[in-house]
């Protein structure tokens, strides 16, 4: 009984339920080969120093307030979402940066990662296609 | 004041719906125009009917009981970024709030062209954020902070946000350590408050700062010097009636006029502060000292600190700012000869004059994706009352502020 309790709760509770992992992904002939978990940190929130290539990284967004954008800042930096919109909203309103480009979807952030060599983005584990290659995953 | 609640008022609206979607339009390749936008809604009263606590000191309306609530935080700001490729990108900002003039060339906040070489290099010019501490070049934009308004005490006396120049950024790493250095000059006019038409003009203005950013952290070191080029037509006025005094009447007329001058002073801002930002806690801190090169204007230290901590969707937080005379209040040597005079010679240095300290309790409720509601009160502290410094008055002569005042603030802030 414990066990189906268990089982229940898993399911229904909407962190529970079997969640994929979240691929960081770039163009298959990418000169970004082994990119840290901190560089993409750095790419994703305006601070492109720590690449040593000289190609500026084109970041990917996925649209505001999506649950696959809230899972990969959560999951990345450890932070809410809400916190990563006041802290763009800090950046680009004061013109020191533009924030990663947003997409709609995994798919057009497939698309585009497949056309663009400097792009990177992430998409849930299981959209992954060939057209891509994938870095890492985040849990 | 109204089309800016309607339109206020629309934008968040806007706010909630297009969370989702940025407003962008492809130029192919990597270009893009990007369209965005900030605002706030605000609400703010206090147990004051005859002085108003300001914002800063550009603010027309400021805090009383009797003023329009909606005015002091109430704003809303357009930007358009054209990135043309990774090296080359253009900023367009205006912003509408409660100011000294509504003109197009006041509303617009930023217009410069941003060149990145490489990713050390950043060069900027046109007219650009005034970067003379942590938050002064994003004091418009509510969401990007926690408290209703940057601590007054601190910031109140800088109302100076953008220049017409350039600066240049250099930024690199040492290990986990990201440092950027930053120098700046140009010159500005902004509207001198109170005073219709006329404006303040500064030029030269320059300086610079260095940033250095670990991990959670974030420390900075910044400076700002300008030369003001004009006087106040008030203050000038007052020169001349003072050098009209017979010597028998008033010996030092010479000297005493002399010191009510703007034009050809330097003034001086030095800070440091200190950032943690992590989560769940988050505090902030910064000190400051301000140099006037002039003979009415009080130097000053000003510091503030603020500590919040995240509990799901609401940040509270407290916060103590501070503002205090690095000397005495200036004052006329010896009596004039005609009290309207007299009332005339020692307003400004009331009017200038300072001393006060604030204690905040707020919250910050991000409710909804893109928006974020605020409740703050505050406890202003006027510990010497020979002065108006931050607040407005209604009264002739020399003002004085209720010793303790209650300000009870909210703001809806949003970004689009």
């Amino acid at each position: 009984m414990a066990k189906f309790l268990l089982l229940l709760v898993t399911l229904w509770s909407p962190t529970g339920v079997a969640q994929s992992r979240i691929a960081i992904i770039v163009h298959p002939e990418s000169s970004f080969t082994d990119i840290s978990r901190k560089q993409v940190v750095d790419i994703f929130m305006g601070r492109l120093l720590s690449l040593t290539n000289n190609r500026i990284p084109l970041p990917l967004d996925q649209q505001g307030g999506s649950p696959i954008r809230e899972r990969f800042y959560e999951a990345l930096t450890g932070r809410p979402l809400a916190q990563i919109n006041a802290y763009w909203a800090r950046l680009m309103f004061s013109g020191r940066a533009t924030p990663p480009r947003m997409l709609p979807d995994s798919l057009s952030v497939l698309q585009a990662v497949s056309q663009n060599r400097d792009a990177i983005g992430y998409v849930e584990e299981d959209r992954v296609t060939p057209s891509v290659r994938v870095l890492f995953y985040l849990e | 004041m109204k089309t800016l609640t309607a339109l206020l008022a629309a934008c968040g609206l806007l706010a909630t719906t297009t969370g989702q979607a940025e407003w962008n339009i492809d130029l192919g390749n990597q270009s893009r125009l990007r369209i965005s936008g900030f605002g706030t809604l605000g609400l703010a009263t206090s147990d004051q009917a005859h002085h108003a606590l300001t914002r800063d000191i550009a603010d027309q309306e400021g805090i009383s009981s009797s003023s329009l609530p909606l005015s002091t935080d109430s704003r809303l700001g357009m930007q358009i970024d054209a990135v043309i490729n990774p090296q080359w990108s253009a900023t367009v900002q205006a912003v509408l709030k409660d100011r000294p003039a509504q003109t197009i060339e006041e509303s617009l906040q930023w217009a410069f062209i941003s060149y990145r070489p490489n990713a050390n290099w950043q060069l900027r010019a046109g007219r650009v954020g005034l970067d003379m501490g942590l938050v002064s070049d994003q004091r418009n934009i509510g969401y990007s902070y926690l408290w209703v308004r940057p601590p007054i005490e601190f910031y109140g006396r800088l109302p100076l946000f953008h220049f017409n120049g350039g600066d240049v950024t250099y930024s690199f790493d040492i290990d986990d350590i990201s440092l950027s250095i930053k120098a700046f000059a140009g010159e500005a006019s902004p509207f001198y408050p109170s005073t219709p038409n006329y404006k303040i003009q500064i030029a030269p203005l320059w300086g610079g700062n260095v940033n250095l950013r670990w991990q959670d952290w974030h420390a900075q070191l910044s400076y700002v010097g300008t030369q003001l080029q004009s006087n106040h037509p008030g203050l000038q006025e007052l020169q001349s009636n003072i050098q009209q005094l017979p010597d028998f009447l008033y010996p030092d007329a010479a000297s005493l006029s002399s010191r009510y001058t703007l034009r050809g002073s330097q003034n001086h801002f030095l800070s440091a502060g200190l950032a943690y930002e992590g989560d769940p806690w988050r505090a902030q801190f910064e000190f400051g000292r301000l140099f006037h090169g002039n003979g009415f204007i009080a130097d000053v230290y000003t510091a503030y600190a603020t500590v919040g901590y995240r509990l799901g969707s609401v940040t509270p937080f407290i916060g103590y700012s501070t503002l205090w005379p690095a000397n005495g209040r200036p004052e006329v040597p010896s009596p004039l000869p005609f009290p309207d005079l007299q009332a005339a010679a020692e307003r400004p240095f009331a009017e200038s004059y300072s001393n006060q300290e604030t204690i905040s309790l707020g919250g910050r409720w991000d409710f909804y994706n893109n928006l974020a509601l605020k409740l703050q009160y505050d406890l202003v502290h006027v510990r010497n009352s020979d002065g108006i410094g931050l607040w407005r008055t209604d009264q002739d002569g020399v003002p004085q502020p209720k010793e303790f005042s209650n300000i009870f603030s909210a703001t809806l802030d949003f970004v689009f």
